[in-house]
């Protein structure tokens, strides 16, 4: 079936989704009000809180969500055909996703434009607020130690990929310094950046930098290992310096990526008509992780991610001008994520094989999957390209350029964050010297992830990528049951429809857990030391935030209804001026 | 208005949409550090004011022309011509 016809299918369910099922949540059960006096205008100190067009903040709210995770999720999850991975995406997007990224932002703006987190501790109880710590303290773990080994094979498969990468981050410093000091718009120096980007993609094809004799110096197992210390001892200086030295300028020329990235997607399956080569359902070997429950971890970004919680709940509702926006921003900022994933997808069934027996070889087993994942995706965006007359080397260094640039860039992000948690974990346990002790916290926030990556695993790609992203998948799906039944309680004690956010709750809880309990049970079967507890300690999260929320839900029910406007008197009187 | 006019008009409105998208997530953060280092500079300052030894006073003497302009602006602004505290004028 080409491509473009499938394409156009699915983005045709989304916007029936955003026109009718986004409609019938804003009205009939979040009730999002015009007149609602949003946190934006209530406290706007010209700083955190906003008020900002809804266009413009949709902008804001999709770059910081889209990132490589929708990408490698349905690149391993194509392992059980086209059909499950799309249908997957495309219900996830519609009635799960849209529900939580829209209920979350929602449930954010009622309550002064309060972090999910701290909504946890208030909504439900204190301890929901530790449960949601330690969550994301393993959700974090898991994204940094899965994005270094997502770019550490990366770098190997593509040694091209390394000079364009590392000369990014000094020009990268370079223009943050000239925007910083100058005042001047960014659109000049970030284009000048993309095109040097792009040049030097071009002179990194011909000049490939291998680090494996390095790597074989030095006494490492494999070139990857190396990669995985060097990226973090990069992200432990990186996350030191302010925000403006390196992140902020490497992300205008990152954000560029991500739209040009798409473009090349969505015109090359155009112009090319490429043919999808992959079964609509596969036929796995025997032995190899079943649909139910693993396709619904393995894509978590794409189809329901509850890092988009964190970015709703965190900066997004303090900037939402009117109550009424949140239907566009948060249902459509799922949506852009979704058709990510749709790219992804189709990247890796018709561009990554010119024919099934091809595509067969390259997803032969789950390991295989899992590992070449990524490769796929590469290989078959630069398939793409090359039907808009690019070169398959140079458009492989392209695209294995654009996952790395946005892999790096949630590293980032990811150890800043984990310092924090760590230091707030500290606080509550009473660790004073790692608590007040930002080079301590950044060091644990770096090692322990660092660790999980380095664990030595089978196969030439490694097999640990594979399990570590299944548990990323399962910490980030806990994520959003914890911001689900943050929403769900909210709405009970509202007396307002509880069933469109109860349904995607049950569903993921009852899919992680069986996941975390089958896996459990295989890696105490491989004598696994690590991966073994660490599952059992996720999979005891999961079961306390199966009681909490069924607590907090029957303690809600019980409880007289009450105004989900969240707004004082004062606050409704400049309402009504305002109205 | 010339063809140049227009293209210059369309790219200032160009850099506009791309500031407000892209620049706006970042904003708080550029504010947050300029209001650190603001806040850094006038605790110097109080510091001194009440007679403490500023631990940075040869480092800050560059901001002192900075102080004097602002200072002068102040005033200016106040409706007074002149300042006899020597500080400027």
């Amino acid at each position: 079936m080409p491509a473009i016809v499938v394409a156009v299918g699915v983005l045709g369910v989304f916007f029936l989704g955003y026109r009718y099922y986004s409609r019938y949540l804003a009205n009939k059960v979040y009730g999002l009000d015009p007149a609602f006096v949003t946190p934006a205008h209530q406290f706007n100190d010209g700083i955190d809180y906003v008020p900002t067009n809804k266009h413009v903040l949709f902008g804001h709210h999709f770059t910081s969500v889209a990132g490589a995770a929708p990408i490698v999720g349905p690149a391993i999850a194509a392992f059980w055909g086209w059909g499950p991975a799309l249908a997957w995406i495309v219900l996830g997007t519609v009635f799960a996703a849209g529900v939580h990224d829209l209920g979350s932002l929602v449930v954010s703006v009622r309550h002064q434009a309060r972090n999910i987190g701290s909504l946890a501790g208030d909504v439900i109880n204190k301890r929901a607020r530790v449960l949601f710590l330690l969550i994301i303290f393993f959700l974090l773990t898991l994204v940094n130690a899965v994005f270094a080994v997502v770019i550490g094979n990366l770098f190997v498969a593509n040694p091209g990929a390394v000079l364009p990468v590392l000369v990014q981050i000094p020009f990268a410093i370079a223009i943050g310094q000239y925007i910083y000091k100058t005042r001047s718009s960014a659109l000049a120096p970030s284009l000048l950046g993309v095109a040097v980007l792009y040049l030097m993609i071009w002179v990194g094809e011909q000049v490939p930098l291998d680090i494996t004799p390095l790597a074989d110096l030095l006494g490492f197992d494999q070139p990857r290992s190396l990669w995985v210390v060097l990226l973090f001892a990069y992200t432990f200086v990186a996350s030191r310096l302010p925000v403006w030295v390196l992140l902020q300028p490497r992300d205008y020329i990152n954000s560029h990526q991500l739209f040009i990235a798409l473009g090349v997607i969505v015109l090359g399956i155009t112009v090319g008509l490429d043919r999808i080569v992959a079964p609509v359902v596969n036929d796995v070997p025997e032995g190899s992780p079943s649909v139910f429950p693993f396709l619904f971890i393995t894509i978590a970004c794409g189809a329901i991610s509850g890092f988009h919680s964190l970015v709703s709940s965190g900066t997004t509702s303090k900037q939402l001008d009117k109550d009424t926006d949140a239907r566009y921003v948060g249902y459509m900022g799922s949506v852009g994520e979704g058709s990510l994933a749709l790219g992804a997808v189709l990247a890796v069934t018709a561009g990554a094989a010119a024919t099934q027996v091809e595509w067969e070889a390259l997803y032969a087993d789950f390991s295989t999957a899992s590992g070449g994942a990524v490769g796929n995706f590469v290989n078959g965006v630069a398939a793409f390209a090359n039907n808009l007359g690019v070169p398959l080397e140079l458009g492989a260094v392209f695209a294995a350029v654009v996952v790395i640039s946005f892999a790096a860039t949630t590293m980032d992000t990811g150890v800043r964050l984990q310092r924090y948690v760590v230091q707030e974990i500290a606080e509550q346990a009473g660790f004073t010297p790692l608590a007040r002790n930002l080079t301590l916290a950044s060091l644990v926030a770096v090692v322990v992830p660092m660790a999980m990556a380095l664990l030595p695993g089978g196969g030439e790609q490694g097999y640990t990528f594979g399990v570590l992203w299944q548990l990323f998948g399962t910490t980030n799906q806990l994520t959003a049951g914890l911001a689900l039944a943050v929403v769900a309680v909210w709405l009970t004690r509202g007396r307002r429809p509880t069933l469109p956010v109860l349904v995607p709750l049950v569903f993921l809880l009852t899919m992680t857990a069986w996941a975390l309990v089958v896996n459990f049970l295989s890696f105490v079967e491989a004598g696994q030391v690590v991966l073994a507890p660490l599952d059992g300690i996720i999979f005891v999260l999961a079961m306390w935030l199966v009681v909490e929320a069924a607590l907090a839900l029957v303690a809600a029910r019980r409880e007289p209804a009450v105004s989900l406007d969240g707004q004082t008197e004062d606050e409704l009187v400049a309402r009504r001026d305002r109205g | 208005m010339t063809v140049f006019a227009r293209l210059r008009r369309g790219w200032r409105s160009l850099e506009a949409a791309h500031d407000a998208v892209l620049l706006g997530r970042w904003r708080r953060d550029l504010l947050r550090t300029a209001r650190r280092q603001e806040e850094e500079l006038v605790s110097l300052l109080l510091l001194e004011a009440l007679g403490a030894q500023s631990p940075v006073s040869y480092y800050a003497l560059e901001v002192y022309p900075w102080l004097a302009t602002r200072t002068h602006e102040l005033h200016r602004a106040r409706g007074i011509d002149r300042l006899d505290s020597g500080a400027c004028c």
